[in-house]
């Protein structure tokens, strides 16, 4: 029998004190993820009838999705927009990331926290911020037109598919260059030394060597550029002008308009299977090239 | 009684002073909690509350909910409802009874139906004596023969637009909207009931809400030749205005027009307001009473309150300036603020305009809305 105090007593202790620890945050998992996730899982399987919820377990609403090719329309939509985006980020964020990491020296931190102020403001604030900037009276056309570029406002600037880009491109940025400066700061200078030592040209070392060390930085911030991207709401609803629906507001739409929840749920459950499967094929992706896999 | 005993009354001990003395005071404690001033509502009944009323943005305005405790003594807690089917889904949820409820009138047959509402005895609320002619016993507002909502605030739809890009003759005709010289100029709000309905009706069909297959069809493919012309489908009457105000759209179409007309004139934006000759729409909101309300006098109160011409003259000259249904409003409003809302017009407008009614078919509608945004 262990006695109070005894080594064994105390190595469980020991062994559930950081068990323990994990505790809030698998609380907070629980509460505003699982829960959620479940209850919109519950909800797909559902149907309606006479705007009134019938709890049931039928598949139709999934058959549904299938069915409307306006969905499949809108999903594309959503998809080709994120990976458009996030080859966008990948490309601006890449130069922003590698000078904060390797140029920026004492105004790294000042740089890092330019990166991450936008946060700071509320989507919505900035989206309508854009607005002002990209209008026909905006500041943006105003230079344009002052520089003698163009005699007429560019119109296309807002309220189309060039401002949904913007938008979104300048949203998720700085989702681009912070794990993408955490990757480039692992990498020793001596390594692109030894490179240079050996003969390499600056742009065979960035291929060579810059480049794979890099890439799992570049890999996380595409899967959230992307993710994000995705399930994008606000600034496709107030910057694309409603030309074009994206598959969250077709979403959007179900819940709201035709006040089909089931339908509405079944939908955001298969943008959450595509979600998951970005990730799984990321995580697969980085503990491959991490060697975790072999 | 004799008159020893009579002096024994008269002279009462000194625990019978204090006994008094403290059944006085505790009536005048009593007494001075009571607001005799104060209207008795719904044949007497206690006001009890808090009221929870699910209703559009507006009827939150500090103002006129302050009226309403004041008067009768009853709290307010308003949520602002996103649109007729939130709310429908709101109350049938039930996480929150609400007690009062502000559907559009052509959704009270859906909340009424479903068992959701009660009907209202209108004989209780007087301030509906002041209501404006066209506004009372409106079909909408029936069901099965009984009164299931009353109206508040009412809008008409046509075109608001800028005089010098485009002349009264043109906005007298429905065929603007599809004018190639408005390309890209024309915005409109994400109201779909309201845009298939008025285009029905301006291709010639005499129920448009009735409309499914073909019918639905044709007025889709009219809606998508108007696409070249939008500027923006916007999700907020917020924005339209002010892309109205600074003239990058030179016309609105819908959206509660004379509440367009009236914000953008009030931002110094000069625009002129026309009900196409082919016929306009109106809206109307109601308020509705919540089947299972504890709170059933109190509810009456605030659709008396609400309906009467205090309150609607805040509603009307407060935040939002919307069009209401009380007759005396106008003469509690100046000459100026009358014009600036277009009351001076609005018998005109409301005249050529037809109440868009729910359609019959809401799948097919919301199908066909959904294609339109697709482009």
């Amino acid at each position: 029998m262990a006695m109070p105090g005894s080594p064994r007593r105390r190595t469980s202790l020991t062994a559930l004190l950081p068990t323990a620890g994990l505790l809030p945050l698998v609380l907070w998992q629980i509460v505003f993820f699982v829960v959620p996730v479940a209850l919109i899982v519950g909800l797909s399987v559902w149907r309606r009838e006479n705007y009134r919820l019938i709890p049931d377990f039928t598949f139709n609403n999934y058959a549904a999705i299938l069915a409307r090719p306006a969905i499949w329309r809108a999903l594309l939509l959503s998809a080709e927009t994120a990976a458009f985006v996030t080859v966008v980020c990948a490309v601006l964020a890449y130069p922003v990331a590698y000078f904060i990491a390797k140029k920026a020296g004492r105004w790294r931190g000042l740089l890092l926290v330019a990166v991450i102020a936008p946060f700071w403001v509320s989507i919505v604030m900035r989206v309508a911020a854009w607005r002002l900037l990209l209008g026909e009276r905006g500041v943006i056309n105003q230079m344009i037109m002052a520089l003698g570029l163009t005699d007429e406002p560019l119109s296309f600037l807002l309220y189309s598919p060039v401002s949904t880009a913007i938008g979104l491109i300048y949203a998720y940025l700085p989702l681009y260059v912070l794990p993408l400066y955490a990757a480039i700061s692992n990498i020793h200078d001596s390594w692109i030394d030894a490179a240079m030592d050996l003969n390499a040209s600056p742009a065979r070392t960035f291929f060579e060597v810059i480049l794979p060390l890099s890439a799992p930085g570049l890999v996380v911030g595409a899967v959230f550029c992307f993710v994000f991207g995705l399930g994008e709401f606000v600034t496709p609803a107030l910057l694309g002008g409603g030309k074009q629906l994206m598959f969250s507001q077709v979403i959007q739409d179900e819940f709201q308009r035709r006040l089909d929840w089931p339908s509405g749920a079944a939908m955001a459950v298969v943008l959450l299977v595509l979600v998951f499967a970005s990730l799984a094929l990321s995580m697969k992706w980085i503990r491959r090239a991490s060697g975790e896999a072999a | 009684m004799s008159g020893s005993r009579l002096l024994t009354h008269l002279s009462p001990s000194r625990r019978d002073v204090l006994r008094l003395g403290a059944q006085a005071a505790m009536f005048a404690t009593i007494a001075a909690q009571v607001d005799f001033a104060r209207p008795a509502y719904a044949g007497e009944a206690k006001l009890t509350g808090p009221l929870n009323v699910l209703a559009w943005a507006g009827y939150n305005d500090p103002d006129l909910m302050r009226g309403f405790t004041e008067l009768t003594g009853v709290e307010l807690n308003i949520k602002e409802a996103e649109s007729n089917g939130a709310q429908l889904s709101l109350v049938q949820a039930g996480t929150t009874k609400f007690d009062v409820i502000n559907p559009d009138a052509v959704w009270t047959s859906k909340f009424a139906a479903a068992g959701l509402t009660l009907p209202i005895d209108t004989a209780k609320l007087p301030s509906l004596d002041e209501t404006l002619p066209a506004f009372r016993n409106r079909p909408e507002t029936i069901y099965d023969g009984k009164v299931y909502s009353i109206p508040t605030r009412f809008g008409v739809n046509g075109f608001v637009y800028w005089p010098d890009k485009i002349s009264a003759a043109a906005a007298s005709d429905a065929a603007l909207a599809w004018d190639p010289a408005l390309k890209g100029r024309v915005e409109i709000i994400d109201w779909p009931e309201l845009y298939l309905w008025m285009t029905g009706k301006w291709i010639g069909q005499e129920k448009p809400e009735d409309a499914t297959g073909e019918a639905l069809q044709k007025i889709l493919d009219k809606m998508i030749a108007f696409r070249p012309n939008m500027r923006a489908l916007q999700a907020d009457m917020g924005t339209v205005k002010s892309d109205l105000i600074n003239r990058e759209a030179w016309m609105v179409w819908g959206s509660s027009s004379d509440n367009v007309r009236t914000t953008a004139r009030l931002a110094g934006a000069d625009v002129e307001l026309s009900i196409p000759k082919q016929g306009g729409a109106m809206w109307m909101e109601t308020l509705q009473i919540v089947r299972g309300t504890e709170h059933l006098a109190s509810a009456m109160a605030y659709l008396d309150y609400m309906t009467s011409a205090k309150a609607m003259k805040q509603m009307a000259w407060g935040a939002d300036k919307f069009a209401v249904t009380n007759a005396k409003v106008k003469d509690l409003l100046t000459p100026e603020q009358v014009k600036a809302l277009g009351l001076d017009k609005m018998e005109e407008w409301v005249a050529n305009c037809q109440m868009s009614l729910a359609p019959v078919d809401e799948n097919a509608w919301a199908d066909a809305w959904q294609t339109f945004k697709m482009g």
